[in-house]
């Protein structure tokens, strides 16, 4: 393969991140800095009850004893946490939005700039099928068809109201997945989450629509630090999506997420992700530090979870959403594409922890890596004492497009009872050049036989994107491959 | 580096940083804080132990020394040396080894004896070169390094095999450095029998120049607790590295395996194959890590760990690692673990063969695998009898 010339390389690789717009708009925002009183000050300004301040606090002193983790295999300097201000909310003229007419048109701009429908009367227009929650910096700053939802029982919107609605709810479920003690990006995010999503689907139920959450980074030198909290109770059923963007800036910028599923019994829950934060430029200038904690708990016999993601933006991306498979029967899936181009360094996979009996976990990972990008796989398999009959099947791809650019897959196996079946698989290969020679051959340029060759190659995930999704995901390989022709 | 001056270094190392905790990526699911509390004695005996030689050519150490007497290397063509480390020191010694570990360290700043193979540019030697090593002094440590150099075009085999008289405890530290210079052609056989009540571990390194055809096979049924660690440098194009190996571990046996191939130069192939039978309440850990660097383009590396367990309270942990920053490569790793497969145990069982014979033909047919693939008649005939004895 050959760079067609040198002009057209430029112009592709400029014109990659089209969500990479500023929104100007008045925000609220807490100084730069981390201790005890920032952390009370957010829960002051949220009006969270004192359990939740304690536990946050709790989160914060126990922070301050954690370094950062330094196994993953990526690269970055030092992240100065005094430096980052952990809370930013647009400004609202009165303390909470009634309808989308108190929302500040400036926002509703920006989600139209980005293709987020947050205007019900859409929905009759047949644009909108799924119902979204919107994450602007940290709050949540608009839910849709949540009069809809609750007709069915179904509680969905931002993570605040949930607190001061459905306390009980919250104070049983948080924090019982990913513990606050879990790792040092899940604590800090314990410490100062600042909003997110929270849903819960009651028993029986299988939600009408897809739910979905948008989360925007828009203020400079903040870090984004939400949660999402999801229950399916007994026999329920959900499908929830995830979207994220950030503008193009030139310093790094830290998101430090964490999502909490659980699954009751013979519920399902269906997660998927498709993450465009802002890549950086082609020298590796800016972009977002995604580090998040995804862990679904099947708690129950029976239940489902399963995680598709297609990751292609951040600078750096250190995600890895588990299953912790306790109940008999339950399933676990994950689904993932990872894209890698440029100077982005990704390490992503799952980890699938078996515990109840006759449980059943498939991993199927896709990473595609070109520029100077590092594409890692890391996932666990853990099957405990009690987990007969264990079952898993793992499948590993990664593709390389150019010889700067690196694949690495780092499987843990780990298996504690003789019951148990597990496979795992992985293959490193080229893109194929007598593919693309023969889409040439048909009158397809490089750049467009990449993509519909790396397409091909993700089939397999993209299938189980639900169908607006599918779409998109498929449109932004296409951009996030452009000008990896060399 | 003057020995002395190597022993030094090693020995500041191993002060330094002792031995390595499960804190260490490396050494993650390996305990080894038995060798480090336990006091080791310098003294020495002969051995007792019976052995049986699989070539024409041997060397016996009894207690991590060579003994001239029971050993047998008479007949040697010209251009083959055979003999003990401590007469021949090899300016390259220690070049390979990898300093980042205690037990080379300790290995490196402590050895008393080893195997000293050098064979001559173009010499083909066609009987195997059988090392033994015995060990029956308790609670005794042994740090044997074994170096083995062969030259241009040249071809041998060489056997190493450990044999501990049982219910003795001791800590058996060998290191074995290969250096396979361009168009040779070398095969290298572990055999594993130590006591189960005692340690062993031991790294082997081996640099390979162009068109080396290098194969190194490690039968692991003995020890406590034990590791081997097994590195392979692809210096020259064209060469083909395959490392297999069996691990059959039984009781509270604990046996690490790490594998480490490093693709430095185009158009090399590397190939593993692990397999493992475990029983009663053994655990195995394997790591094996293929690294292809950014110049070795059309690579070929197939790597696969496969493990059969036995019984309940068997523990394995298994992780294949592929690190890649060349595209036009092949690279494939697999990792199975499972029981036997019930539908095959029933179609024999439809054929009049009873479960219990079924269940060994199945399992020795697992390990037959990796034996299939030994070139040496001598060491197929004898391991093919181990394992057969192991499974009864």
């Amino acid at each position: 393969m050959k760079i067609k010339d040198e002009k057209s390389f430029d112009e592709l690789t400029d014109k990659e991140y089209k969500y990479g717009f500023v929104t100007d708009i008045e925000t609220d925002t807490l100084p730069p800095g981390l201790n005890e009183g920032i952390v009370r000050e957010i829960s002051r300004r949220k009006e969270e009850p004192e359990w939740l301040t304690e536990w946050r606090v709790k989160a914060y002193h126990h922070w301050t004893t954690l370094t950062p983790p330094e196994w993953a295999k990526v690269e970055f300097p030092p992240i100065d946490y005094q430096a980052l201000s952990y809370y930013s909310a647009p400004k609202q003229k009165i303390d909470a939005p009634q309808s989308l007419d108190d929302i500040d048109p400036e926002l509703l701009e920006t989600y139209k700039k980005l293709g987020i429908p947050l205007g019900e009367q859409e929905v009759l227009a047949g644009v909108a099928t799924v119902a979204v929650d919107a994450v602007f910096d940290s709050v949540s700053v608009a839910t849709t068809f949540k009069n809809n939802l609750e007709d069915v029982g179904i509680i969905f919107g931002s993570f605040s109201d949930a607190v001061k609605e459905h306390p009980e709810l919250v104070k049983k479920y948080l924090g019982t997945v990913v513990p606050y003690k879990d790792n040092y990006y899940a604590t800090l995010n314990s410490a100062v989450f600042s909003d997110g999503s929270f849903c819960y689907i009651p028993k029986g139920v299988r939600c009408p629509m897809e739910l979905s959450t948008y989360f925007r980074i828009n203020a400079a030198n903040t870090g984004q630090f939400e949660r999402t909290l999801l229950i399916a109770d007994e026999g329920a059923y959900v499908s929830y999506l995830e979207g994220c963007t950030a503008p193009q800036r030139d310093e790094n910028q830290l998101h430090a997420a964490v999502v909490e599923l659980i699954a009751h019994k013979d519920a399902q829950i269906k997660y998927s992700t498709v993450q465009n934060w802002y890549p950086g430029n082609k020298e590796g200038k800016g972009g977002i530090y995604n580090f998040v904690t995804k862990r679904g708990h099947c708690r129950g016999d029976n239940s489902k979870i399963s995680w598709t993601q297609v990751e292609t933006g951040s600078a750096i991306t250190w995600k890895y959403p588990s299953c912790i498979l306790k109940g008999d029967n339950s399933v676990g899936e994950f689904y993932s594409v990872a894209v890698t181009n440029n100077m982005q360094q990704a390490d992503t996979g799952t980890k699938m922890v078996h515990v109840g009996k006759n449980t059943r976990s498939t991993i199927i990972s896709k990473g595609i890596s070109a520029g100077k990008a590092q594409n890692t796989y890391r996932g666990m398999v853990k099957v405990v004492e009690t987990a007969e009959n264990a079952r898993n099947y793992s499948q590993c791809d990664s593709m390389l497009i150019g010889d700067r650019c690196g694949a690495h897959t780092f499987p843990y196996i780990d298996i504690n009872n003789p019951t148990a079946q597990v496979e795992h698989e992985a293959t490193t290969t080229k893109i194929g050049e007598d593919q693309i020679f023969y889409c040439n051959q048909r009158g397809l340029d490089t750049e467009e036989a990449i993509s519909l060759i790396v397409n091909g190659f993700c089939k397999e995930v993209f299938k189980e994107l639900p169908m607006e999704f599918a779409v998109e995901a498929q449109k932004l390989l296409g951009i996030s491959l452009e000008g990896s022709v060399g | 580096m003057e020995l002395q001056q190597l022993r030094e270094t090693a020995a500041a190392h191993f002060k330094a940083d002792g031995f390595p905790t499960t804190k260490d990526e490396r050494w993650r699911f390996t305990d080894v804080s038995r060798v480090a509390n336990t006091e080791f004695s310098t003294e020495w005996k002969a051995s007792n132990l019976k052995f049986k030689p699989l070539g024409d050519y041997y060397l016996v150490f009894e207690n991590g020394k060579l003994s001239s007497e029971k050993s047998k290397i008479d007949g040697l063509p010209a251009g083959v040396k055979v003999g003990s480390i401590m007469d021949h020191l090899d300016p390259r010694l220690g070049q390979l080894s990898d300093s980042q570990s205690a037990f080379v360290a300790a290995n490196t700043a402590g050895f008393t004896d080893g195997a000293f193979i050098e064979i001559a540019d173009g010499v083909s030697l066609d009987s195997p070169i059988h090392l033994i090593y015995l060990a029956d002094l308790d609670g005794a440590a042994f740090h044997v390094r074994n170096f083995i150099s062969a030259g241009k075009a040249s071809h041998v085999t060489v056997i190493e095999e450990y044999i501990g008289q049982p219910n003795t405890s001791y800590w058996s530290n060998a290191v074995t450095e290969l250096f396979c210079a361009d168009h040779s052609n070398v095969d290298h056989y572990k055999i594993q029998l130590e006591s189960a009540t005692a340690f062993h571990f031991q790294t082997v390194e081996a640099q390979l120049g162009e068109n080396v055809l290098f194969s190194n096979h490690s039968f692991t049924l003995g020890a406590a607790l034990g590791r081997n660690d097994i590195r392979g440098k692809l210096l020259g194009e064209g060469s083909e590295a395959i490392c297999n190996g069996l691990y059959l571990l039984k009781d509270k046996q604990h046996f690490d395996t790490h594998l480490f191939m490093d693709h430095a130069v185009p158009r090399c192939n590397s190939h593993e194959l692990y397999k493992g039978i475990l029983d009663e309440k053994a655990r195995a850990v394997f790591c094996g890590r293929i690294l292809v660097q950014q110049d070795a383009q059309q690579t070929d590396a197939v790597q696969s760990n496969r493990n059969l367990l036995l019984s309940r309270g068997v523990k394995i942990h298994s992780l294949p690692q592929l690190e890649i920053y060349a595209d036009d490569v092949k690279c494939t790793h697999g990792a199975t673990v499972g029981e036997l497969d019930e539908e095959a145990l029933y179609y024999l069982q439809t054929r009049g063969i009873d479960p219990k014979q079924g269940h060994a033909m199945l399992t020795y047919a697992f390990a037959n695998e990796v034996l299939d693939e030994v070139k040496s008649s001598a060491v197929k005939e004898y391991v093919g009898r181990l394992v057969q004895d192991w499974l009864e």
